[in-house]
């Protein structure tokens, strides 16, 4: 095992191949990296050096927990009464409208299998599924209103994620790195914490820099074992020899830019070896939980099996917000939140891995002061419906509804236990205050201080932009 | 749960016991005294609109149906039948004076008695027919009633077999599921039997299909509406239900361009003077030779452009491009090597192309490689992503080895470097068992188990069922939908996954043509006969080959046994001599401790034990470990005898075992699944292919493959069909898979996927004529690279210009080639072949990995010290070599199409830190110090000596590592950095030649580090 240098450590043995590279690298910001956003369009180079936000932003990093699946809304956190009154009935609405399969197939109403209590001051309801996020309630915003434009997973992903409903566009985690570059030199502006069961539907795709310079992609760490391999040098070498070869590898691959121009891409790469060399320095100890102390690692879950990971990738997610990475998305594998059938069973078992390490991340960043300067975005990439399927008596999940659907916001300046938006009585079609993807992006955007109209790249001669060519609406009544 | 009630209250109707016993009182009906009470107190809160959990206590059906959380009522046991649970306990009613004891005993009789009924509800639906009951019985009971067992001399197969009944006599009473055995003994559990569930990988029957068994029984047991197997035509048009919500559903004809047949010509764009030898693409005569007639051109003209660039240079034209001046030689050179072998040149062949006289140098290079064994290796590695291959099974939990999909790989790469025919490569992939007997022995030959180790294609995806959990109906369709995914996808470019449960939103693709396509596999694959990984497996070999096998390892295991008996006896002549030497110095007492500790079991030694036993093991009679250790003379020859040992085992000729897919030849009858649900059965299909493709002149006809086959043929028709000259799809989906593997983009950007929510193809011409040009030339997958790599398109330089930038900026018209990045095998493999460490052996079981703990996973060198290609090492789904998934190695979930090109710092760490990869720089510079040794460190002192062999090895650096000559100011700069480098070496205490050895390294591995090695222009 190779210990990975302190910040101290380093600066008191400096035999460690690149990093006294990176100490040249940290003191001389040279020509490497450069010029903002008015440059790039012009000279083809990008980079992750902090750029001025559109306007006062609300949150300077965003802790994305991606739900995918589609999280039941009327299960968790839209409570619906008439379920029950219905129950066993055929949807008195049109049918028609229901879930995303040929009409024949939709079941009777379905009440909830869980119950519904108000919490905290605010009195927010929520289910008996999710115990830990009851409790802190009066710190989240929540979003009842949402709606997205299709009602399969693969699209309503790239939709959720990029804006569109197909693959190949930027996600918005790559926006957010292109708008604001990055705060942390020695990490990764946007680190993707997958799970190590596997990866999401669509796989890497979700955290793609689609058609924006590849410098703006999500970087994954591993999280099993060491987030970040090779973090350190596995030979002898003197500290001066590492800087001369950091020089030497700069000289290289300059003059291999310069004859190759407008190639972002080499930018990229070039930006991705200083990024590698700084963080030497800081990122093992960043990455090193047990630093943490044990009442906080509880606090998580960390050693519970059921939410050993999604806790350990919550914690995580925090230290990178604490050294200034801007975005962190934490994913499940495949698709947990997608209660076909046995929902009862399904989501719960969604709801344990999850719960209360999200609950404790939130009261973490609380207890820190760090929740207003984080914004923290829980969701999925649609609802789903009030019906199930009706078969025999057997039928126990419910289908995709991209009708509505809940999400909660917590930190950025968003109003505490608010709730915005209104689904029918059945939670079927948002009825007050609908919010769309691209008006939920241009909300998440405009915490952050970026404006969705301002934020665009020129890509074949048009602006392109996360949020498409409509104006969206910012939802302003959801900030205090 | 619910289920239950139905099953429990039916047993109680038909248990003779309970009412011959218990002759019933008056009043246990439930319309004498429980009907009245219900009404009375219970249905305020039971009531449909307010079904209290659930439960409605209306009507005696409804009673029947329990509540959410199951039955309320289970016949003849009251202690276990909630309803009498509540009221007895006093729980309900919840309002209202408590049910007096009368009542209570009422309800208590009334369960107890058999929960009868004086009018039992209907527990009718619709009518019922043999579709309905088939796929009940083969989804229940068809394990040990069907295929491979038939319990009792029972077969649930076909309704034929069931009536026949068993051993015992008929199963089934008509009109009398009362009097039937087979419900009987369903309802009383004792089939499927409670022990054998998990062997069987069998669940219990529904309460709903056993009520659905019944009424098919009750109603006389009817037939089948259709035959239950496919001589029905082509079922396609006869779900027009199902297609009704399918685009192309009206049948006049495909709108979609992809599913429009493959034309019979299509017309190359004539020739204008832009492109006519205005010189552009013939600058310095750089081989750029247009027009020369080569075969693999299409029937190219003389004096015209080549085809592509035809076809390419017209969209230029249109938007007022033009081609990029041609790329330098040496920049061709290395783009070509890496294109078709993966790997850079070597100097010697940088310099034989470069130096080439020949103004036919290009082609000649181009044929070169194409004849190389490397090139199997590179391109077969296109492929296996495809296919999805790993060698593990994959899986949440275990992950276990496949210790033989390694054959399927090396059937790849051979058939790329025999440039077997492309028809000829998917017919053995998907149906080599129906190509010729591979059953009988006398008949196989070695081309017949080549044609069983193609069928591993579909045996590439995740496999759990040979987990003792995992094995279920559901995971076995998964599996099948996978294998169905990568047929679909990979080979004709259509996603069909989605229509498993509904019919496709976008493309002409219905839920009844995923599951036609299903039944083509079902001989193979049938989820209600089915064999796990641990049985699907065939032992087969020619007499030749299995009597060379024989002879072959006969001697080598001798020779294997007798140097591995001289090894033991050679360590223990040296254990002996230390023994016999140091034992007798020994006191008496502490031998007898010695001898009582060594007995010990580690860990439950005393520390004075553990010492001693530490004593024995170094001094006394020291280990293996220690001797090499303390003798580098032994540890020398025990190597060289662990090498010997080693090539031996190379030469050993593996099992005869395949990892294959065949036909069983009595596939199940194959029903769609509603929403894809494993156990909702719904209307039977015949095997068939997607209506909308059907158009073609080439129809999907099953036939036994030769007279008295086992296997149906299924699958030999859907590959004939599949490979027909004017399919829409197969060479269209290939030919662009090829392109996109040149170019770095497809002309169809989403490789598999040609359906409407593909891209457009952004030369549909072109890619026509290449895939008619393809099918006529025979498909020829060589003749194909040569087509596209002589055209003036793929010689053209990669460097932007600002003008073109402006018009495409993301060069979907090939105004110029694209600068592209090393993928994750070639940039393995380019660092151990300039390490002069790769392992020229190809084929044969994989390399192992180790992973370190911290998660790193790096192969183990072989004993020559060699490493071998990245398609050659253990690809084991949970334990990925970290230097080919940093570098985009993909995921394969179930296969890869198109893989990401990430640019992460995580490749950066990886390429400076790895020990490994600074391991293969000194391997590097040490062969570049080799051919230059020395310099002035000795000599004269003067200066000028060893700046000049620096300059040398800094062109040789050059030429190895980024296939060109520096130029002067690099070298200039070059030699400077090599100086400056020794110095800081000499400065840290090295001497003078060292410090230039070492000098050297440091710049070897920072060139392995740059951009230059990384990219291609």
């Amino acid at each position: 095992m190779h210990p990975t240098p302190t910040r101290r450590s380093f600066f008191s043995s400096l035999s460690k191949g690149l990093c006294g590279a990176a100490l040249a690298e940290l003191f001389t910001r040279d020509g490497l990296i450069g010029g903002g956003n008015a440059d790039a369009a012009t000279s083809g180079r990008h980079d992750l050096k902090p750029k001025p936000p559109h306007h006062p932003p609300r949150a300077t990093s965003v802790i994305h927990l991606f739900m995918n699946g589609g999280p039941s809304q009327m299960d968790l956190f839209d409570p619906k009464p008439a379920l029950d009154r219905y129950a066993g009935k055929t949807y008195p609405g049109n049918v028609e409208k229901i879930g995303n399969v040929a009409t024949t197939q939709i079941g009777d109403v379905m009440p909830s299998p869980f119950k519904f209590a108000r919490h905290g001051e605010s009195g927010t309801w929520v289910s008996d599924a999710l115990p830990h996020t009851a409790e802190i309630v009066d710190d989240l915003c929540f979003l009842h209103s949402q709606w997205t434009d299709h009602p399969n997973h693969d699209n309503a992903l790239y939709k959720i994620h990029s804006g569109r409903l197909f693959m190949g566009h930027p996600s918005l985690g790559s926006w957010v790195t292109y708008g604001l570059g990055s705060e942390c030199e020695d990490l990764p502006a946007y680190v993707v914490l997958d799970d190590p069961l596997g990866l999401p539907k669509n796989g890497v795709r979700n955290w793609t820099s689609g058609y924006l310079p590849p410098v703006y992609q999500g970087t994954r760490f591993r999280t099993v074992g060491a987030p970040v391999l090779n973090l350190t040098p596995e030979y002898e070498q003197p500290e001066t020899i590492g800087s001369a070869a950091k020089e030497l590898l700069e000289r290289l691959d300059q003059t291999h830019r310069e004859r190759r121009p407008n190639e972002g891409e080499l930018d990229a790469r070039i930006e991705s070896y200083a990024l590698a060399a700084r963080m030497q320095l800081t990122a093992g100890d960043v990455l090193d939980l047990s630093n943490e102390n044990r009442s906080t690692l509880d606090a998580y879950g960390v050693g519970d099996p059921v939410t050993d990971s999604y806790g350990r990738r919550c914690l995580l997610a925090r230290r990178l917000v604490e050294r200034g990475v801007r975005f962190v998305q934490i994913f499940l594998e495949d698709q947990p939140w997608d209660n076909h059938s046995n929902l009862e069973g399904t989501l719960k078992s969604a709801c344990q891995r999850t719960d209360q390490p999200v609950a404790a991340l939130i009261a973490d960043l609380k207890r820190r002061g760090m929740l207003d300067s984080t914004l923290v975005v829980w969701g999925g990439e649609f609802g789903r419906t009030p019906t199930s399927q009706k078969v025999g008596n057997e039928y126990t999940g419910r289908d995709h509804n991209m009708q509505a659907f809940t999400s909660w916001l917590a930190g950025g300046g968003v109003k505490p236990g608010f709730a915005y938006g209104k689904t029918d009585e059945l939670g079927h079609e948002v009825v007050e205050n609908p919010i769309s993807v691209p008006d939920f992006h241009a909300t998440l955007l405009h915490a952050v201080g970026l404006d969705a109209h301002d934020l665009s790249f020129n890509r074949n001669g048009l602006e392109d932009r996360l949020t498409g060519v409509e104006k969206p609406r910012v939802v302003k009544e959801i900030f205090a | 749960m619910t289920r239950r009630v139905f099953a429990a209250v039916l047993i109680a109707v038909v248990t003779p016991v309970a009412l011959a016993d218990d002759p019933s009182p008056p009043g246990v009906f439930f319309e004498d005294q429980v009907e009245g009470l219900l009404l009375d107190r219970c249905v305020d809160c039971h009531m449909t609109d307010a079904a209290e959990g659930g439960l409605d206590l209306s009507t005696a059906a409804a009673v029947l149906r329990g509540s959410d959380s199951g039955s309320v009522v289970t016949a003849g046991d009251p202690e276990k039948s909630l309803l009498y649970e509540v009221v007895h306990s006093g729980e309900m009613p919840p309002d209202g004076p408590e049910l007096d004891e009368e009542t209570v005993s009422h309800i208590e009789a009334w369960i107890a008695s058999g929960a009868k009924f004086r009018d039992p509800p209907p527990t009718a639906g619709p009518a019922v027919d043999g579709h309905d009951v088939i796929p009940i019985l083969l989804l229940r009971c068809a394990a040990c009633h069907g295929a491979e067992l038939q319990r009792g001399g029972l077969d649930l197969r076909t309704l034929a077999s069931l009536r026949r009944g068993g051993d015992g006599g008929p199963v089934a009473v008509s009109g009398a599921s009362n009097e039937s055995p087979m419900i009987e003994r369903v309802e009383q559990e004792l089939c499927p039997p409670q022990g054998q569930l998990l062997k069987y990988f069998v669940e219990r029957p529904s309460s709903t299909e056993v009520a659905t068994l019944r009424r098919w029984i009750d109603a006389g047991m009817p037939d089948a509406e259709d035959s239950e197997r496919g001589d029905r035509p082509d079922a396609g048009a006869a779900d027009a239900d199902a297609d009704a919500d399918s685009p192309d559903a009206d049948s006049s004809g495909p709108s979609h361009w992809a599913f429009r047949p493959l034309p019979r010509d299509v017309p190359i764009p004539t020739a204008d003077a832009n492109l006519k030898g205005n010189g552009e693409g013939v600058r310095d005569g750089e081989g750029v030779r247009d027009g020369e007639g080569v075969r693999g051109d299409g029937g190219q003209r003389d004096g015209e452009p080549h085809p592509v660039d035809a076809f390419i240079g017209r969209k230029l034209r249109e938007r007022g491009l033009t081609f990029s001046p041609p790329a330098s030689r040496s920049e061709l050179i290395r783009r070509v090597h890496f294109d078709l072998v993966g790997l850079p040149p070597t100097a010697d062949e940088l310099e034989r192309w470069e130096s080439d006289p020949g103004d036919d140098w290009y082609e000649r290079m181009v044929d070169a490689l194409l004849a190389s064994p490397r090139y199997g290796e590179r391109w077969g590695r296109y492929w296996l992503d495809v296919a999805g291959y790993a060698d593990s099974e994959g899986g949440q939990s275990a992950d276990t080895v496949r210790p033989f999909a390694w054959k399927y790989r090396d059937y790849v790469v051979r058939s790329f470097n025999e440039d077997k025919p492309w028809d000829r490569f998917l017919h053995e992939q998907l149906a080599g068992d129906e190509l010729a007997e591979f059953r009988d022995p006398d008949q196989v030959t070695e081309s017949v188990v080549d044609n069983l180790i193609g069928t591993g294609f579909l045996r590439m995806t995740v496999d759990e069922t040979g987990s003792r959990t995992m094995n279920f109906v559901p995971e076995r369709l998964g599996l099948i939908s996978d294998v169905l995914g990568v047929v679909s996808s990979g080979v004709m470019g259509v996603t069909m996954e989605c229509a498993r449960c509904h019919s496709h939103k976008y493309d002409p693709i219905s839920q009844s043509d995923y599951f036609r396509f299903k039944a083509i596999f079902q001989g193979v694959f049938d989820e209600h006969d089915w064999m796990s990984w641990k049985q699907r497996r065939l032992d087969v070999a020619s007499p030749e080959m299995a009597a060379r096998r024989e002879s072959n390892n006969r001697v080598i295991e001798s020779q294997m046994k007798d140097l591995r008996s001289h090894r033991t006896s050679l360590v223990r002549s040296w254990q002996d001599r230390y023994y016999d030497r140091e034992w007798g110095k020994l006191d008496e007492s502490i031998q007898e401790e010695i001898t009582v500790a060594r007995k010990a079991r580690e860990g439950r030694r005393t520390l004075r034990q553990d010492k001693l036993v530490r004593r024995f093991d170094t001094e006394i009679r020291p280990t293996e470990e220690v001797l090499v250790e303390r003798h580098p003379e032994l540890g020398e020859e025990l190597r060289g005898l662990d090498g010997r040992i080693a090539a031996l085992e190379e030469r050993l000729e593996p099992e005869p075992t395949i990892r294959a897919a065949w036909d069983r030849g009595r596939p199940s009858p194959t029903y769609v699944l509603i929403r894809g649900e494993y156990d909702r059965p719904g209307r039977p299909v015949d095997p068939g292919i997607p209506a909308a493709l059907s158009a073609g002149e080439s129809p999907f006809r099953v036939e036994p493959p030769w007279p008295g086959a086992e296997s149906s043929g299924r699958r030999l028709a859907f590959a004939r069909w599949l490979t027909s000259p004017d399919h829409p799809l197969t060479a269209r989906v290939l030919v662009n898979r090829v392109w996109g593997d040149h170019f770095g983009r497809g002309i169809v950007k989403t490789l598999d996927n040609f359906g409407a929510m593909g891209a457009e193809p952004t030369h549909p011409e072109l890619l026509d004529w290449l895939a008619r040009d393809f099918v006529d030339g025979g498909w020829s997958l060589k003749s194909l690279h040569r087509t596209m790599l002589l055209s003036r398109t793929y010689r053209q330089s990669s460097v932007r210009t600002p003008e073109a930038d402006e018009v495409d900026p993301e060069n979907e018209l090939l105004g110029r080639m694209r600068l592209r990045r090393l993928d994750a095998e070639a940039v393995r493999d380019s660092l151990i072949a300039l390490a002069g460490r790769l392992d020229p052996r190809a084929g044969g079981p994989p390399s192992p990995i180790v992973a370190r703990e911290d998660g790193l996973i790096m192969e183990q060198p072989s004993h020559r010290g060699t490493y071998r290609r990245s398609l050659y090492l253990q690809l084991r789904r949970t334990e990925m070599p970290t230097l080919l998934t940093v570098f985009d190695y993909p995921e394969m979930q179930p296969n890869c199409s198109d893989r990401a090109v990430s640019t992460v710092s995580t490749q950066s760490l990886v390429l400076v830190n790895n020990a490994r990869v600074h391991q293969w720089a000194g391997d590097f510079a040490d062969r570049v110090w080799r051919q230059i040794p020395g310099d002035d460190a000795e000599g004269d002192g003067e200066e000028g000596d060893g700046e000049e062999a620096d300059r040398q090895r800094l062109r040789l650096v050059y030429r190895m590592a980024f296939s060109r000559s520096p130029r002067p100011d690099e070298l200039d700069a070059g030699a400077e950095s090599l100086q400056r480098l020794g110095d800081l070496w000499r400065a840290a205490g090295r001497d003078a030649e060292d410090a230039s050895r070492e000098a050297l390294v440091t710049f070897c591995h920072t060139v392995l580090n740059s951009a230059e090695f990384l990219y291609v222009d």
